[in-house]
C-alpha cells in the first residue's frame, strides 16, 4: 500500500487531479482560458487532465463525472467546459493523429470541488477509492506469484577498465 | 498487443548506464568498473559518488560528500517523534519504511536532485541505530561527523568505535550490495519515480520491496536454516530430509547469474577471515545444498547468491538478524537514489499493460435478484 501510495503521489498519476485543479485555478475565468492556454501550450507545458496511454476514446469514467459536475460545480464548470473544449482544439492542431482526449483528472477536480474537498486531499481521495483494487490486485498476484523482476540495456562505459588511484584522477 | 511474460523476466524495462549484471561472465559492474577492483579498494562514499556522478571522485569531491553526508545524519522533529511511537518489537524493516517517510515529507513534491540523495541515504543509519538503542533501552547516540559511513553505523549502533577490520568488512559489505541492475526494489523506485513523485516515496516503495523474502529478506532466514542445521555433520541429514518435505534451501540460486555471484565469491573469504565458526557450517551446507540442486536438476545452473555469506559478515560484524535486510537498504540506498535521477533525467511513465482474463462485458443483476 505504501508503495502504491507513493506511486500515486506523483503528478503524472494520481497527482494529475490536484494539477488540473491548479491550472483550472490559474485560468480563472472562462474568457481567460484560450490566452492561458496557448501561452502554457508555447512553452512546452502539459495540460494535467488531457491524454491517456490506454484510452483512444473519451474515458468512460471522465462522461460520468462531466455529467456530475455539472451540478455539483456550475461555476467551475463553466470554466472546466470551455477549458476543455479549448485544450482539444489545441492538441487536435498540435497532434491531428493523436487521440487526445479529456481523462479522469480532469472531471474528477470539477466534481470534488462541488463536493467541498480541499484539493490537498484531492490525491488521498483517490487512494481512498483504489485501495479497494490495489488490494485486490495484490490477493490475484499472491494467487500465481512469481518475482517481478525486469531486465535493463546496459547503456554505461566498456565493463572492465580499471579504476584510477585517488591521487592521480 | 505483446506476450504476458511471467515476472517481466527477460523484458527490457530500463536503459541503464548505472550497473551491469553480467549474468552469462559472472560479473558485477558499476559505471564500466568491475566490482572485484572496488569492493576492498573503495570507501562507501567514493561508491557512492560514483553511482550518482558517474565518475570516481578527485581527493577534494570525496572530502566534499564525505563532509555532506556526515552533515545530512540528524533525524528531523518528526522523524524522531514517529520513531519514539514506533513499538519496540515493530520489525525494523518497517521502521525503516516509516520513518523514511516521515523524514523526507519536508521535501513535499521536489523534483530528485543529487543533494537530495546525500540527504536521504545519510539518514538511513541514523534511523536504524536509534531504533536499535532504543530497543536496547538505551539512548540514542549522537552521529560522529568525523566518522566515515560505514564506521559511523556501527559507532552510532553499539555507542563506541568498533575495531577497523569490522569497519572496513561493514564498508566492504556496502560497497558490494549498492546496487544491482533492474532488481525488484530498484525497478519499484523507478516506476514511482516516473509518476514524477518525490524522492522519499520512491525510497518507500523500495524498501517495502526488498523487505519482501524472494528479494532482501533472504539473509536472515539463511541464518534461521543455520541455526535448524545446528553443526556441520547434521548438514547431509537435515537438509535431504527437508527437501522430501519441498523446503526451499535459503541463498541459493538467481534470476540473472548463471555462474557463481561475484559478490558471493568476496562475502565468502570475508566469512572465512572473520567467520570461522559460521564459516565451518555454511560451507558445509553450501557444498551439500548444491550437490543436491545439481541431482535435482542438473540442467540448472544453480548457485550460491550474495544472501547466504551475507548472513557470517553482518553476524561477524556484530548486527542483529532483524538488522541484515536494512543494512542491504543501507547500502543499497545509493543505487536507488542514483536510479531514481537516471529515471528523471530521461523519464516518462513507467504503465505496461495487462491481458485481461476476466468474464466478458455483462449487465450486473439487481441486488434482490442474486441468490
Amino acid at each position: 500500500m505504501v508503495g502504491a501510495i507513493a506511486a500515486l503521489k506523483g503528478p503524472a498519476h494520481g497527482g494529475a487531479t490536484y494539477a488540473a485543479r491548479s491550472m483550472l485555478d490559474k485560468i480563472g475565468t472562462a474568457d481567460n482560458a484560450e490566452k492561458w492556454l496557448r501561452e502554457q501550450h508555447a512553452q512546452h507545458a502539459r495540460f494535467p487532465g488531457f491524454g491517456h496511454r490506454v484510452y483512444r476514446t473519451y474515458d468512460p469514467r471522465a462522461k460520468i463525472l462531466r455529467e456530475m459536475a455539472r451540478e455539483a460545480a456550475p461555476e467551475l464548470y463553466k470554466t472546466a467546459e470551455h477549458t476543455e473544449e479549448i485544450a482539444l482544439q489545441i492538441l487536435h492542431e498540435a497532434h491531428p493523429d493523436r487521440p487526445n482526449a479529456t481523462n479522469v483528472d480532469f472531471w474528477a477536480s470539477v466534481v470534488l470541488t462541488g463536493v467541498g474537498i480541499p484539493k490537498e486531499l484531492f490525491t488521498c481521495l483517490f487512494a481512498t477509492s483504489r485501495v479497494a483494487g490495489w488490494t485486490a490486485h495484490v490477493l490475484e498476484s499472491l494467487a500465481d506469484l512469481r518475482l517481478i523482476r525486469p531486465a535493463s540495456v546496459w547503456k554505461g562505459p566498456q565493463p572492465g577498465s580499471k579504476p584510477l588511484p585517488i591521487a592521480s584522477r | 498487443m505483446s506476450q504476458y511474460v511471467p515476472g517481466l523476466e527477460g523484458i527490457v524495462a530500463a536503459q541503464t548506464a548505472i550497473s551491469l549484471v553480467d549474468g552469462a561472465n559472472g560479473r558485477l559492474v558499476y559505471r564500466g568498473y568491475v566490482i572485484a577492483d572496488l569492493a576492498e579498494q573503495m570507501s562507501f562514499e567514493e561508491v557512492a559518488h560514483l553511482l550518482w556522478y558517474g565518475r570516481l571522485p578527485t581527493r577534494a569531491e570525496l572530502d566534499a560528500l564525505t563532509l555532506e553526508l556526515a552533515g545530512s545524519r540528524a533525524l528531523t522533529p518528526a522523524a524522531m517523534t514517529t520513531l519514539e511511537a514506533l513499538p519496540k518489537d515493530t520489525d525494523p524493516m518497517d521502521v525503516l519504511r516509516s520513518v523514511v517517510s516521515v523524514q523526507g515529507i519536508e521535501h513535499r513534491l521536489e523534483k530528485p536532485t543529487i543533494p537530495l540523495a546525500v540527504h536521504a541515504t545519510a539518514s538511513f543509519p541514523t534511523i536504524l541505530a536509534s531504533f536499535h538503542r532504543r530497543r536496547l533501552g538505551l539512548p540514542p547516540v549522537k552521529p560522529r561527523a568525523d566518522l566515515a559511513h560505514a564506521a559511523n553505523y556501527l559507532y552510532m549502533l553499539n555507542g563506541k568505535e568498533s575495531s577497523p577490520e569490522l569497519v572496513r568488512a561493514l564498508n566492504t559489505y556496502l560497497v558490494l550490495l549498492a546496487d544491482h541492475g533492474m532488481n525488484a526494489s530498484t525497478f519499484t523506485a523507478r516506476v514511482i519515480a516516473s509518476t514524477d513523485s518525490d524522492l522519499a516515496s520512491c525510497l518507500v516503495g523500495a524498501i517495502g520491496a526488498l523487505k519482501g523474502p524472494a528479494h532482501g529478506g533472504a539473509p536472515s532466514q539463511v541464518m534461521d536454516q543455520l541455526e535448524q542445521i545446528g553443526a556441520p555433520e547434521n548438514a547431509e541429514h537435515w537438509m535431504r530430509e527437508a527437501r522430501t518435505r519441498k523446503v526451499r534451501f535459503m541463498g541459493f540460486g538467481h534470476r540473472v547469474y548463471r555462474t557463481y555471484d561475484p559478490r558471493a565469491r568476496i562475502l565468502k573469504a570475508m566469512c572465512e577471515r572473520l567467520n570461522p565458526t559460521f564459516y565451518a557450517l555454511a560451507s558445509k551446507v553450501e557444498e551439500t545444498a548444491l550437490a543436491i540442486l545439481h541431482e535435482e536438476h542438473p540442467e540448472r545452473p544453480q548457485a550460491t547468491n550474495v544472501e547466504f555469506y551475507s548472513a557470517g559478515v553482518l553476524q561477524a560484524i556484530g548486527l542483529p538478524k532483524e538488522f541484515f535486510p536494512p543494512t542491504f537498504a543501507v547500502s543499497r540506498a545509493a543505487g536507488w537514489t542514483a536510479h531514481v535521477l537516471e529515471q528523471v533525467a530521461n523519464n516518462r511513465l513507467i504503465r505496461p499493460q495487462s491481458e485481461y482474463i476476466g468474464p466478458e462485458p455483462r449487465k450486473p443483476v439487481p441486488l434482490a435478484e442474486r441468490g
